[in-house]
């Protein structure tokens, strides 16, 4: 996909954080121990239980408006060129370089695997919540088999957020 | 003035703690040790907590004159209206890097225009009084050329049937879209190879400059870092 100049946009922001901000900085680093560790405490662990479903959401939100929060029509009234356009006229114009965009660059094959792997990272991420709250006495390392499964997932999700332009995407 | 890591870590982490390459740096931090302070801040937590107990909300007690956050994500991960409003409450005193510098934590060098822009920043906030205006826009790449890409998107606009070339791309805009571009091809050295003799205002078919256009702004995604 073409991006010149990274042009910021509201996806570009959306991908940025969640790479790095959750997934790299509050996932990837965390070992399965800790983990197990930070969730069965009496501290609780306030990321878990605040930020991490905050980020799905984003998460979901981002694989939803895929399509438009990369697209070049927000760049229309940046430009002074077209500040002199009527109404009418600009949304045609609008209308014509969103398809285009769409056409070039399609953006719209990635929104499937990646509310994929959103649904499956939420799933891992209730399951380990489910093994810590409810340990079973025969599997006491139920927990942290399953963070290695939230890890795992989290790099899948990681993987297709790389994919992800990194600014405006033009047509 | 002179460069420091936050004091306070649990609200930010230093980051000449986490670059050590930049030994510019740990140097500034050592000169003149009662000098107004910029704080770098690899920003963790909240900006306004952070601009709270270092700026105050009345502005400018103490050493701290500006504070620069950085972090592996555009605009530190901020959001633009939390951004703005940062920025309307502290004003010319608070900048959010407008691109990632990645790395921070690994020690890793960072890329040489990176490195040049905040060279170039310290060489003149050093010369500065403390009252004058931090000049931020040093630490910032130039500006996306909004003449080329109001151009680019009439041509595109065009092919598929809405022409805004005649009401929009007035003379003045063709002008300055093809100053844009030439200082870009001079820029990255690729005159002869990409663009050498075209002649873009007066070429006649649109069809043609917005493939030569697009040519130009492929080579501008390839070779662009920040």
């Amino acid at each position: 996909m073409l991006t010149p100049w990274h042009i910021y946009c509201d996806g570009e922001r959306l991908r940025g954080v969640l790479k790095h901000s959750w997934l790299e900085n509050q996932i990837e680093n965390v070992t399965p121990e800790q983990a197990v560790k930070w969730l069965t405490s009496s501290d609780r662990w306030l990321a878990f239980d605040e930020v991490f479903p905050m980020r799905i959401g984003e998460a979901r939100e981002l694989g939803q408006h895929l399509d438009e929060m990369f697209s070049p029509v927000s760049l229309v009234d940046q430009c002074a060129a077209f500040g002199g356009l009527d109404r009418s006229t600009k949304e045609l114009f609008k209308g014509a370089i969103h398809q285009a965009y769409l056409e070039t660059s399609r953006i719209a094959d990635l929104q499937k695997p990646l509310l994929f792997a959103v649904d499956r990272l939420e799933a891992a991420l209730n399951d380990f919540r489910a093994k810590c709250d409810n340990p079973a006495p025969n599997s006491p390392n139920a927990g942290s088999e399953s963070w290695r499964n939230v890890l795992t997932v989290a790099c899948d999700l990681k993987a297709i957020l790389e994919c992800l332009p990194k600014g405006v995407v033009f047509p | 003035m002179r460069f420091q890591g936050i004091k306070t870590s649990s609200k930010g982490l230093p980051l000449d703690s986490h670059f050590d390459e930049f030994s510019e740096w740990r140097s500034w931090r050592m000169q003149n040790p009662d000098t107004p302070e910029i704080l770098v801040v690899h920003l963790q937590s909240s900006a306004e907590s952070i601009l709270a107990d270092v700026i105050g909300p009345m502005g400018g007690h103490g050493h701290t004159v500006g504070v620069l956050f950085v972090t592996a994500e555009r605009y530190a991960g901020v959001a633009q209206d939390v951004r703005q409003g940062l920025e309307r409450k502290y004003p010319g005193q608070v900048h959010f890097l407008s691109y990632p510098v990645q790395n921070l934590r690994k020690g890793e060098p960072c890329q040489q225009d990176i490195r040049q822009r905040f060279t170039s920043f310290h060489a003149i906030i050093c010369t500065l009084k403390e009252t004058a205006e931090i000049p931020w826009h040093l630490l910032e790449p130039p500006p996306w050329p909004e003449n080329i890409v109001a151009v680019y998107l009439a041509l595109v606009a065009k092919e598929r049937g809405t022409d805004v070339l005649e009401t929009a791309i007035t003379a003045s805009v063709w002008q300055v879209a093809d100053d844009q571009i030439q200082e870009i091809i001079g820029r990255y050295g690729e005159k002869d190879t990409v663009w050498d003799g075209f002649d873009f205002v007066n070429r006649a078919e649109n069809s043609v400059k917005l493939e030569s256009l697009k040519t130009v702004l492929s080579m501008i995604a390839e070779k662009q870092s920040t």
